[in-house]
């Protein structure tokens, strides 16, 4: 950690950088307040779906199941499940919409980046999309655990 | 049953405050908590660790981007590189053999701990003369990418501005978490807030909050492809997210008001504890030595 010590001198030409370098707090706002909003609705409706689901399964009694889950194979057998109230289909939508909110953190903000103009910023945001959906597509292929 | 989906509730609050207040995914606390306390199969507690871990990070980092604390372009930056990582080391994983990584990694941790552990006392200082990035300079990439921000220290009451330096560097070491995370399941977050504050000249809540950011992209990389198997219990993933996201919300409403020292310190004691249970994992794999102490 010797650069803490620096002299003076490195100050002066500091300040210089900070102007070059700097970000405008407009600029941060937007895109931490778009981050913001896409977090917290991510947030919430995994709560809403996993309260639920937990409250109904409190209610029928079940004991937890050790091995691991049968999924649903088709959008109208989820909506099926969840008009009967059953819990695992809302613990399922839970873990969908938990799973999908730093996805879409990542692609929504690629849009914001471009809205403010912030070409290299775009480039950035979409190389770490493509390098997620490979990443999903090579796990899902080779059954080998990414990330 | 309806206690022990409250203590599993009650583990995973403590695991996500902790989590919160040093940029952790919290997995280090709860797969030993599912496997041990509870029986289950190590895959499943595994699994229900990464979805807690997305839960965690998404509630860690709404309250810190929120709190203008996480520096959003500098974890889109980094992504790059842990998400690349990921990518290859859950490819070169079939080639390299994991227990040469868990000892590689635990000498990468050491050495970082000794660094974090050495520059408690200067980073408050620091603060507190407002000083922070007296001296560091920013390289080319940091320049051309605008690698900067400030934030407010609630506990030294002070408005700390700084810039990212050795970007190469630190790019580096992120991928390296990322390799770590996609072969060894663990540390992730702990690499890259040791690379962000004793690398990159980032003050350490920026790095706690910034890897907070962070940790939930790869993370749910890992949950699509254990989504995909078929391998997550949603029985178990539900109580244990709900637990991490309620206690990453009471530990990032505090972390602010802490000293860096405080965190530093405990982000030190965390780095010795899972150096030695890389090592420990390293020398039970590779040479059959069993250390003691480990789960």
């Amino acid at each position: 950690m010797n650069d803490f010590s620096k002299t003076q001198e490195s100050d002066v030409q500091l300040e210089g950088a900070t102007q070059q370098v700097g970000v405008s707090l407009q600029e941060v706002r937007f895109i931490n307040k778009v981050v913001t909003v896409i977090l917290a609705t991510g947030m919430y409706t995994t709560v809403g779906f996993y309260l639920i689901g937990l409250i109904l399964f409190f209610a029928k009694g079940d004991s937890i199941p050790q091995t691991s889950m049968q999924y649903f194979h088709s959008f109208r057998s989820v909506m099926l499940a969840i008009l009967s109230l059953s819990p695992r289909s809302f613990l399922y939508l839970g873990t969908i919409s938990l799973i999908l909110t730093p996805v879409s953190r990542v692609f929504i903000s690629i849009f914001a980046f471009w809205k403010e103009k912030d070409k290299k910023f775009v480039i950035v945001t979409t190389v770490v999309f493509l390098v997620i959906v490979a990443s999903v597509v090579v796990g899902s292929i080779f059954k080998i655990n990414v990330g | 049953m309806f206690i022990t989906y409250l203590v599993m509730f009650l583990i995973a609050i403590f695991a996500g405050f902790f989590g919160a207040l040093v940029g952790i995914g919290g997995g280090i606390v709860i797969v030993p908590a599912l496997s041990v306390i509870f029986h289950l199969p190590i895959h499943t507690a595994i699994a229900a660790s990464i979805v807690s871990v997305i839960a965690t990070s998404i509630a860690g980092a709404r309250s810190y981007v929120d709190q203008q604390i996480t520096n959003v372009r500098l974890g889109m930056f980094l992504e790059i590189s842990t998400t690349l990582g990921a990518l290859v080391g859950a490819l070169i994983g079939v080639i390299v053999q994991g227990w040469i990584l868990a000892i590689i990694f635990s000498a990468l941790i050491f050495y970082m701990s000794l660094v974090s552990f050495r520059t408690r006392n200067t980073e408050d200082r620091l603060i507190e003369t407002g000083a922070y990035n007296g001296g560091i300079s920013a390289d080319g990439i940091s320049r051309s990418l605008r690698l900067t921000g400030k934030y407010y220290d609630v506990a030294a009451k002070s408005e700390v501005d700084y810039q990212a330096t050795r970007t190469i560097e630190g790019s580096l070491i992120s991928s390296l978490a990322g390799i770590g995370s996609g072969m060894l399941g663990i540390g992730g977050g702990v690499i890259k807030v040791a690379a962000m504050n004793s690398l990159m000249g980032i003050p350490m809540k920026v790095a706690v909050a910034t890897s907070k950011f962070m940790i939930g992209v790869t993370a749910a990389i890992s949950a699509v492809v254990y989504f995909v198997a078929g391998g997550i219990n949603f029985y178990v993933v539900a109580p244990v997210a709900l637990g991490t996201m309620l206690g990453a919300t009471f530990g990032s409403a505090v972390m602010n008001k802490l000293r860096s020292r405080v965190i530093k310190t405990i982000f030190f004691l965390l780095m010795i504890y899972l150096g030695y249970q890389m090592l420990a994992k390293g020398l039970s794999l590779g040479l059959n030595v069993n250390l003691p102490g480990v789960l």
